[in-house]
């Protein structure tokens, strides 16, 4: 059986910068989804969070002192290095030190290099997933897909949920004319994630889907770029880190409040009653149930009243 | 300095003795305002224990320096308990009393019973607000919604020892709420935890869209 090949959604890479512009255009989601009201909590200090990519710039001034670790799953020549750019970017929205850009910016970010430096990778895909989790990451970004279904990753997904890991997968740039959104990010064992605009309606490139599980901020994203310096990128690529960032933190804030950590199917079944509708009311193609709200996740961090006698 | 060293470890005892606690015997406030009570301890961190209903403290985990207590009630005497801890002993406790809005005094009915604190680190005094609960349609968040429960006034009610969480109409209904047909919704209900159950005051009201309405909840709800 031929290895299945999967490859970065196309993504639309905008100017870079030696210094960034002002604090409410890196990257507008920060403020926009009002990430403050989970980093009041927590910044995520002390989580590990996963990326699975091209490989990481590990000396970019935001990355290093956050950085964990890294590894090759494609015989690169290169190593972990990261010579494509796609995989620094949204390793530094999940957790780069800046607040700025780096949704969780406390965390410790460990990278398997899946894709090779063209963008494209088969098997080394799960082994960097693997090797993810061994590190002790508990949310892994995925901003890859569209390869076709295996029934053998599938049951790797379906064993990782079980065992209460969140993996979450960008749903693709293909458009609102097409019938489903890539896989894996499709499949019920991990998150899917949609792109919005900055007017929070879907951006015209994120694919319509039937299984749309949030959506985060993927238009004009700018983030790290490797060798120093920003770059704006747009995809469902930069809304999927910004999405497990957010988790990551949530996911930090139940554990110091002692509280139960759900399984990804059960985090579906929250983040589809605490996101905020955007578009078509209710669970939709476009955005699925809305946009993934900290504010409504901070408010599960209250335990539940007794209940009501009379 | 090494003889100044030795003389210091010579002078620490092996054994620690809880600190003495005090109290002033009266503090004066006014309803509607915060009433702070500052202990004179040499003790690391002191607990604090309302003795009567109706004072409300803000939870001391909240406050950086456990040593002074944020409290409000409406008009009358209350009293109010603190003690301190060295290693597993509690010091004694000390008792002051809160006087809101001049409330005349009155003799005590019965002789203040010491409190029997734990002897390490007590459990946090439970909440003495309300539970609000934020009730809205199945489904996720309108946008509306999630406005209005972003309010700053809500972090607020929060430092007066209110509780905020939201739930869907279903879930509502299944922790017992009542909710009449024809609510509008969302609306805020309002619970007093007492125990293991939950008791609702009041009936629905609709769910706060300014600080101040938020700030209103509670008399509104009463």
């Amino acid at each position: 059986m031929s290895e299945p090949i999967y490859t970065l959604p196309p993504v639309f890479r905008g100017p870079s910068a030696d210094v960034l512009p002002l604090a409410g255009e890196v990257n507008w989601g920060i403020e926009k989804f009002a990430v403050d009201k989970l980093r009041i909590i927590t910044d995520g200090d002390g989580i590990k969070l996963g990326i699975v990519d091209t490989g990481i710039d590990d000396r970019h001034p935001i990355i290093a002192p956050n950085f964990g670790g890294a590894a090759d799953f494609t015989g690169s020549r290169n190593g972990y290095r990261d010579v494509n750019g796609h995989g620094t970017h949204c390793s530094a929205t999940v957790g780069g030190s800046d607040p700025r850009i780096g949704v969780a910016p406390g965390a410790t970010i460990y990278h398997g290099k899946g894709l090779g430096d063209g963008g494209s990778g088969g098997n080394g895909l799960i082994d960097a997933i693997q090797w993810c989790i061994d590190q002790g990451c508990t949310v892994v970004s995925n901003s890859w897909g569209g390869g076709g279904q295996s029934v053998s990753w599938e049951r790797r997904f379906q064993s990782w949920a079980e065992a209460g890991i969140w993996l979450i997968f960008a749903g693709g740039n293909s458009g609102p004319n097409t019938p489903d959104t890539d896989w894996p990010g499709r499949s019920l064992n991990l998150l899917n994630v949609a792109a919005l605009n900055p007017n929070m309606t879907r951006a015209s490139f994120s694919s319509k889907g039937d299984k749309i599980d949030t959506s985060g901020p993927g238009v004009d994203i700018w983030s790290a770029k490797p060798g120093g310096g920003f770059q704006r990128m747009s995809g469902t690529s930069m809304a999927t880190p910004f999405v497990a960032g957010l988790l990551g933190l949530y996911r930090r804030a139940l554990e110091l409040a002692g509280m139960p950590i759900p399984n990804v199917y059960e985090l579906r079944k929250l983040l589809a009653v605490d996101s905020t509708d955007i578009g078509t009311p209710g669970d939709d193609r476009d955005t699925g149930p809305g946009y993934v709200t900290p504010l409504l996740l901070s408010l599960n961090l209250v335990p539940d009243p007794p209940p009501v006698s009379e | 300095m090494r003889v100044v060293l030795a003389l210091l470890l010579f002078a620490s005892p092996a054994w620690a003795e809880p600190p003495a606690l005090k109290l002033p015997a009266e503090v004066h406030g006014t309803s509607g305002a915060f009433v702070t009570v500052t202990a004179e301890t040499a003790g690391k961190i002191v607990r604090w224990l309302p003795m009567d209903a109706g004072l409300s403290m803000i939870p001391s985990h909240l406050l950086r320096d456990t040593k002074t207590a944020v409290l409000m009630a409406p008009k009358g005497r209350y009293r109010l308990a603190a003690f301190t801890a060295a290693g597993d002993e509690p010091s004694e406790p000390a008792i002051t009393v809160i006087v809101v809005d001049g409330a005349a005094p009155k003799p005590p009915d019965v002789t203040p019973t010491p409190v029997d604190p734990p002897p390490t680190e007590p459990t946090p005094p439970a909440p003495t607000g309300f539970y609000f609960l934020a009730v809205r349609p199945d489904g996720p968040a309108h946008p509306s919604f999630t406005a209005a429960m972003s309010l700053d006034a809500w972090g607020e009610l929060r430092t007066k020892g209110h509780t905020i969480k939201d739930k869907t109409l279903t879930k509502a209904r299944a922790l017992g709420a009542n909710i009449p047909a024809g609510t509008m919704l969302p609306c805020v209900i309002a619970l007093r935890v007492e125990g293991n159950k939950s008791k609702q005051v009041g009936r629905p009201v609709d769910l706060p869209t300014t600080d101040s309405q938020v700030l209103a909840l509670p008399e509104a709800i009463n």
